[in-house]
């Protein structure tokens, strides 16, 4: 019970300071009465801040023995006051406090209880703001926010409230629990890393190779237009972030423009997430227990395929059996309509996918020391079966204050253990033909040769990818990470502070990959090389991150005028180490083990390291005039490995705001309670291209030397050679992000309607890419990057949130929100690199599916393909427009057009959520409008199928044909690509406005009678259905490799 | 009590200002990032800290001129052997792209202008690396003991001029053919990624005539070690140089300063058809066993047949006795069974020296200088002290007439440079006919020409 009691009265900082400030001076006007001065202080002046952001805290009610108080600009003055009496502080949302009165002038600093999730405080991992007084674009989400959307996927949950965070779905990829999104915030600033590689073998020493997935810098080389993800201090990557536990998640703050970045310099261009973890609660012992059982079942409605007669129909009706393969007609004849065999092919690999999550946290402390302890186990399984990925997670977190000196220190430990499912991909199941059962007739087993066709005494097997299941296939990849952060703080006085900041970070990977001697991949395998089958990809690496920061904090108020500054310097190391090889030959399926191979299949491992070493120096300086003007001023000085020698990486942002609900003249308008107008301009970087391309580097010849005959053949090294291997680029620079925003936010009616408006320009320039250079420089193998090229993004970004109906009634409430990106990408300046990749996009590449082009004026994310005039009625081919307007049969790829964006022009969210009594509901849809895209079902499954694999139910109608029937497609052939290949058109070209619901959530919470009668603070289940439905879109194949999910979430949540 | 508060916030602005200071001063950090390893590969700083590494740099470019598209194989036996007619057996398609469309001289098929590509972008990749090396020893020029300094920056200005005058004889038109004005290559002696404009073959020939000129200045003449570039190939490379300029005067006068050096004595024996002892430079190719089996053996077999043997080396003033008519089957080594390989190779698969310069070229260069003169007594002196040592009777006439000592030379060259790549330079230089080649066992491509692709 006397903790309980010191747990509410929390002693957080104190620093006694002779205060000789403004707060006496303001005060001189007050008369004195003759006190006894032995024995009474005549005059106490009370200063009281806020302990993070060191803001002067109003409100604070102060109870002086029967006297009491509530400061007014963090001021509260008593009079003849008895020394040594004792003074507590209490405000709603802080930890009480409780101090001996010592001198006549006292500044105390109150931390909250519950740190604000709402935005009113911006924390941009560096430093915070009173929302009021910032002027950049960021946007501030409590966990329990995201955790009504989404639990799990982070940035599934986070896309929802900010709308500028694209979160690409990969097609190919689909729901697989192993993949890692694409994120982009305020559009696509960088070609893609395949685009923006050297065609050489010392280009991949500058980026890992099977890199750690902790690796944020590999990571984001590979897609280095993500933006950075920092969690409580020190950055991560995206999988990281996605592997935590999300309901240790207090908040996440989007950073979009440049005065919100620009503090993080080289690393601020592509906008920063900062993730802020939940720290413990004070109090005897606090217990949190999350519990979930998770269903994920495989969205196929998109798939449309024949089954086993209507398939043979079509084999038939294109005269699949005219020739040499009419004998198997009867056949599948026998197996379609007599032995009744239809198999659904994409059942076969699918499954509901039962997961379960547990995560325990308990937590106290007082007001010299905090502790919490933290487990999660999450076992997330997918919907093929045999694909999962278990995390698990535990936590320490230790917290102490001595004087004005306080530290924290959280440990972590994360790991996870992933498999994806040995049926292989998804693709593989739906081209299979129904009359084919996947067992044996007569064992009833899984068989491996579907059918057998022997034509002209070739043999084809077609092989049923199942049978890989019955043996020992491995696809697995594991990690484990440790993970350190100390924070530091020394309070001077109240007005500066001294922060520091040492994150160690190391995580250790491991894949394997087998493939057992029967797999279906090695079907083909010759008798000859018998003892080759089977091979064994095992990578094993490592990575370590090494961050440490120190940041002075300064704050001041003298009268109207307010001052925040905040200065510091960040170092971070980070290393990174891989080390792969395969070894084959292997004869017996059952033994998964390296150990059982034969040999090497390379010579000698690959392997990979890399360092990088960044250290920035940044400072931000607000300056306030009465909380209505605001000026922001950051700038930031960059040293980073990866740049020349003769180039600096230097960056700034400036921004202004006016509170314009604080004016005199607004007075009147008493039902606006904000009103914001911000502008910002400013520049900022990205870190992430190749590492060492500003090293002229060599390496030895380790196969030969120069040993001439008799020459001392035994003088090992004395013939050593060397080479070069690389050459530095001196001057090669940072790319940079010149950002604008202007931005309005608006809240009106008790604050029941809120909108923000942003509208951005961004121009992100001297990015880093190949140069061309002739042969007779000697630079083609080296890889020689430039700075070059440049692509633009606009955009407006809204978010209107209404709370129609407030009341503390039966808990009654309802609220809309509706969000949305229009963005628009545009290449601005090109490279020779990408001239010559453009062209080689329209010559050597597949033409069956999109290539890119990069072009001036054009998106990089623009659909490239000929323009269609349709299939001539006539003769079924088809005809394309040529650029000069005439019309042609003859398909060329110079006379491709710009048929659409990949990437709509608006998205966003809308949704509504409504409380009555204990019950929660809330329904969230995402929408697209204005993208285009390459239907590859209508080409790959049906005009240039195959028809010896199963194809699109489509392809059995609509075809072109002599006999002048309705048609939308080309006419049926046995196979379409060898026949007359449908290359990229704009026929194939159709819209993408999409409608999905994101989620649909439904909650209850225990009434606290009831809960209290079991000991606990609160008791909760919630039932969330994410991705319930689609509408619209293209008609094509979704989730290719693995098919999308619907996620059912049953999760049980109380606190004791 | 003021002076107390008075002091305590002059403590805290010491310490925010120092600590301030702190955060700001770049200077150690600087240092902190130039530091970064980078653990998979050696940086230049390193390399060029010690002598040692200069050595292993140049050593490096010897390496890299032992590959197989460059002197390893196709500059020497390979593709540049079967342009210079050494060989007319199996020379059917069997033998590759590359080998067959050679023997045809037709340097516009893909095949060879893959091939050209290849030796183009070695050759100036092993130019960017001597540049590199140029550049940090003049930067480092203190760390030098001894006269290595000059040795090593004498010899990779030789070899970048020797580099080059192959890649202009290779990839521009002959003097004798054209003019010096023709276009030539760039030559390029610095390292950067801007391309160094091609200049004439003029302008080309008076750079590399540069770059030997300064390196025989820089090399020690008392240095003949053969297996690096030396005093005395410089000059070697300057008299074919000459010559192939048409500067008859000079190249008589660098040859025969070679000649009468002494440095190096004609063979008196056969043991090695080689003869290692005339080997002025002679290059290092640790593969060059398996380059030489996959030209002489393996499934090109490439080969000079009997008759040939008896046409070039007994038909007129030979005899058979000329210890360079000496082949052998390449399967056994021996005389018999099928005869076709040089027994130079023999055993093939042993040798790893090649020779780049002999020093019976330098006698045949004084000869033609001397024919040049109309001093058909001496061309005939020189070459029959080279017959002398290889044989041969001398001729029967102290002085043959020009027209006899010009078929003698080009017979010598084709004798002596047996499947060594240097006939193709001399038909080149000689801009002989493509009807008049010799040994012709398949028909020349009608687009016929002496000078390969550039890529650029």
């Amino acid at each position: 019970m006397k903790l309980k009691v010191f747990g509410l009265f929390t002693l957080v900082s104190i620093y006694l300071s002779p205060q000789t400030g403004f707060a006496q001076k303001q005060n001189l006007k007050i008369p004195k009465k003759v006190v006894d001065t032995s024995r009474q202080n005549p005059e106490v002046i009370l200063t009281v801040k806020d302990m993070d952001n060191l803001a002067l805290l109003d409100s604070v009610r102060i109870v002086i023995g029967i006297q009491s108080k509530y400061t007014y600009g963090g001021i509260a003055v008593f009079e003849n006051i008895d020394k040594d009496s004792v003074v507590v502080f209490r405000k709603p949302g802080y930890y009480g406090l409780v101090k001996k009165l010592r001198r006549g002038t006292m500044s105390v600093f109150l931390q909250k209880s519950t740190e604000a999730a709402d935005g009113s405080i911006v924390n941009t991992g560096f430093y915070s703001r009173p929302d009021a007084l910032f002027s950049g674009a960021a946007e501030t989400v409590s966990g329990e926010e995201l955790r009504s959307i989404n639990v799990l996927n982070l940035f599934d949950a986070l896309k929802y409230y900010v709308p500028s965070l694209v979160v690409f779905r990969n097609n190919n990829v689909g729901g697989n629990p192993n993949a890692i999104p694409e994120v982009r915030l305020r559009g696509t600033n960088t070609f893609p890393y395949s685009a923006t590689i050297a065609n050489n073998e010392t280009a991949k020493f500058g980026v890992q190779l099977a890199p750690s997935s902790g690796d944020y810098i590999a990571a984001n080389i590979l897609s280095s237009g993500s933006p950075v993800v920092i969690m409580d201090g020190n950055q991560v990557s995206l999988q990281t972030a996605m592997d935590y536990d999300i309901n240790r998640i207090h908040s996440v703050t989007v950073l979009k423009d440049a005065v919100a970045t620009a503090s993080y310099g080289m690393r601020g261009g592509n906008g920063v997430i900062v993730i802020k973890t939940l720290k413990p609660q004070r109090g005897l012992l606090n217990v949190g227990l999350v519990s979930e059982l998770q269903i994920a079942s495989a969205d196929i409605s998109s798939y449309q395929v024949l089954n086993a007669k209507e398939k043979l129909d079509l084999e038939n009706k294109a005269g699949l059996y005219a020739g040499d393969l009419k004998p198997f007609y009867e056949q599948r004849y026998d197996q379609a309509y007599h032995k009744g065999v239809n198999t659904n092919w994409l059942e076969i690999p699918l499954r509901q996918g039962i997961g379960m999550k547990h995560s325990l946290n308990l937590s106290g402390g007082n007001d010299d020391m905090v502790y919490s302890i933290s487990a999660a186990y999450n076992d997330k399984q997918g919907s093929m079966k045999g694909s999962y990925r278990k995390t698990t997670e535990l936590g320490a977190y230790f917290g102490g204050r001595f004087k004005s000196f306080s530290f924290s220190n959280q440990f972590s430990y994360l790991s996870a253990s992933a498999a994806n499912s040995a049926y292989g991909s998804f693709d593989n199941y739906v081209k299979l033909n129904p009359y084919w059962s996947p067992y044996d007739p007569v064992t009833g087993k899984m068989q491996k040769v579907l059918e057998q066709v022997t034509l002209a005494g070739k043999v084809t097997n077609y092989l049923n990818p199942a049978y890989n299941t019955t043996l020992a296939t491995t696809d697995a990849a594991d990690y484990s990470r440790i993970s350190n952060v100390t924070n530091m703080n020394l309070v001077f006085n109240e007005k500066l502070q001294l922060n520091g900041i040492i994150g160690i970070n190391k995580q250790i990977d491991e894949l394997n990959y087998f493939l057992p001697p029967n797999h279906t991949a090695f079907a083909e395998v010759s008798v000859d090389n018998l003892f080759t089958r089977g091979s064994y990809d095992y990578t094993s690496n490592a990575f370590l991150n090494v961050e440490g920061g120190l940041r002075l904090q300064y704050h001041n108020k003298f009268g109207q005028h307010e001052v925040y500054a905040t200065a510091g310097q960040n170092l971070i190391q980070t290393s990174s180490e891989s080390t792969g090889l395969i070894v084959q030959g292997f004869n017996v399926d059952r033994l998964a083990d390296i150990a059982f191979g034969v040999g090497y299949l390379n010579k000698k491992p690959e392997v990979g390291k890399i360092v990088t070493r960044y250290a920035s120096t940044f400072a931000n300086f607000v300056y306030s005039y009465a909380e209505r003007y605001q000026l922001d001023l950051s700038g930031a000085n960059d040293l980073h490995s990866a740049i020349g020698e003769n180039s600096n990486a230097r960056f700034w942002a400036a921004g202004l705001s006016w509170n314009a609900q604080r004016e005199s003249f607004m007075e009147q308008l008493s039902w606006i309670n904000k009103l914001k107008i911000r502008g910002s301009v400013g520049l900022t970087g990205n870190q992430y291209f190749l590492s060492y391309l500003n090293r002229t580097t060599y390496n030895y010849f380790t196969n030969q030397q120069y040993i001439p005959a008799g020459n001392g053949t035994g003088i090992i090294g004395r013939g050593l050679g060397n080479y070069l291997t690389g050459y530095a680029n001196d001057n090669l620079q940072s790319p940079q992000t010149f950002k604008q925003n202007i931005g309005l936010d608006l809240a009106v009616f008790d604050n029941r309607f809120a909108l923000s408006l942003d509208f951005y320009k961004q121009k992100t320039s001297k990015l880093i890419l190949p140069d061309v250079s002739a042969l007779s420089t000697g630079f083609v193998k080296y890889a020689y990057y430039q700075n070059y090229g440049s692509i633009s993004n606009k955009g407006l970004e809204f978010n209107a949130v209404a709370a129609i109906y407030k009341s503390t009634k039966n808990n009654l409430n309802w609220s809309l929100r509706l969000n949305g990106m229009w963005n628009k990408d545009k290449v601005t300046e090109v490279a020779p690199h990408l001239l010559a990749l453009n062209k080689d996009n329209n010559i050597t590449a597949d033409q069956t599916r999109l290539q890119h082009q990069y072009l001036i004026g054009y998106s990089p994310t623009a659909i490239w393909a000929v323009r269609s005039l349709g299939i001539d009625p006539q003769t079924g081919k088809e005809l394309f427009q040529k650029k000069d307007g005439s019309g042609t049969t003859v398909w060329d790829a110079n006379d491709k057009i710009m048929a659409g964006d990949l990437l709509p022009a608006l998205t966003g969210s809308f949704g509504t959520d409504a409380t009555f009594r204990q019950f929660s509901a809330g329904i969230y849809f995402s929408y697209q409008l204005g993208a285009k895209v390459y239907n590859q079902t209508l080409t790959d499954r049906l005009e240039n199928a195959d028809l010896n694999y199963n194809v699109d139910r489509r392809a059995n109608s609509d075809r072109w044909s002599q006999s002048g029937a309705p048609f939308i497609y080309k006419p049926l052939a046995i196979n379409g690509l060898l026949n007359a290949p449908t290359y990229a058109t704009t026929r194939m070209v159709q819209k993408d406005d999409r409608l999905q619901c994101a989620s649909i959530m439904l909650g209850y919470t225990l009434p606290k009678m009831l809960a209290n009668k079991i000991n606990a603070k609160n008791i909760g289940i919630r039932c969330i259905l994410n991705n319930a439905f689609e509408l619209g879109g293209a008609e094509m194949e979704r989730g290719i490799y693995y098919p999308f999910q619907r996620n059912y979430t049953f999760s049980l949540n109380a606190n004791f | 009590m003021f002076k107390i508060s008075f002091m305590q916030n002059l403590r805290i602005k010491i310490i925010a200002v120092a600590g301030l200071g702190i955060l700001l001063s770049t200077a150690s950090c600087k240092k902190w990032i130039n530091n970064t390893p980078e653990p998979l590969q050696v940086d230049e700083s390193i390399i060029f800290s010690t002598e040692k590494g200069f050595q292993e740099a140049l050593t490096g470019v010897y390496l890299q001129m032992g590959a197989e598209s460059l002197y390893g194989r196709d500059l020497t036996v390979g593709v540049l052997s079967l342009l210079g007619r050494s060989y007319d057996l199996n020379l059917n398609e069997s033998i590759g792209g590359l080998f067959y469309q050679s023997a045809r001289y037709n340097l516009q098929d893909p095949s060879l202008r893959v091939y050209s590509t290849k030796v183009w972008s070695n050759m100036y990749q092993s130019i960017a690396n001597l540049n590199n090396l140029l550049i940090n020893l003049e930067r480092k020029k203190n760390l030098f003991t001894g006269n290595n300094y000059q040795r090593i920056k004498g010899e990779a200005l030789a070899l970048r001029a020797y580099l080059h005058f192959d890649l202009l004889r290779l990839f521009a038109a002959a003097p004798a053919a054209g003019t010096l004005s023709a276009p030539g290559i760039p030559y390029v002696t610095t390292i950067n990624a801007t391309n160094t404009i091609a200049g004439t073959v003029g302008a080309g020939l008076d750079q590399c005539e540069e770059d030997l000129t300064n390196a025989e200045s820089l090399l020690d003449t008392k240095d003949i070690t053969n297996y690096r570039i030396n005093n005395l190939i410089v000059k070697g490379v300057l008299a074919r140089l000459y010559l192939y300029k048409g500067d008859y005067k000079k190249a008589s006068d660098y040859s025969n300063a070679i000649i009468n050096s002494n440095k190096l004595a004609l063979a008196k024996n056969s043991t090695d058809v080689f003869f290692p002892a005339e080997n002025m430079f002679s290059l290092y190719i640790s593969q060059a066993p398996v380059f030489h089996k996959a030209v002489l053996g393996g499934q090109a077999k490439l080969g000079f047949s009997a008759a040939n043997q008896t046409a070039l080396y007994a038909t007129g003033s030979g005899v058979i006795a000329d210890w360079r008519k000496s082949f052998v089957d390449p399967l056994t080594g021996l005389g018999t069974g099928s005869p076709f390989m040089p027994r130079k190779f023999a055993v093939l698969g042993s040798k790893t020296s090649f020779p780049m310069i002999r020093l019976t070229e330098m006698y045949y260069i004084a000869a033609e200088c001397a024919v040049n003169a109309r001093d058909a007594v001496t061309a005939t002196a020189l070459l029959d002290t080279v017959r002398i040592h290889r044989n041969l009777p001398k001729y029967t006439l102290t002085a043959l007439s020009t027209d006899s000592l010009n078929v003698e030379i080009r017979r010598e060259y084709q004798k002596e440079f047996i499947a060594e790549g240097q006939l193709f330079f001399y038909f080149k230089r000689k801009n002989i006919p493509f009807s008049s080649l010799p040994f012709t066992s398949i028909p020349v491509d009608a687009n016929a020409t002496y000078v390969f692709v550039k890529p650029e």
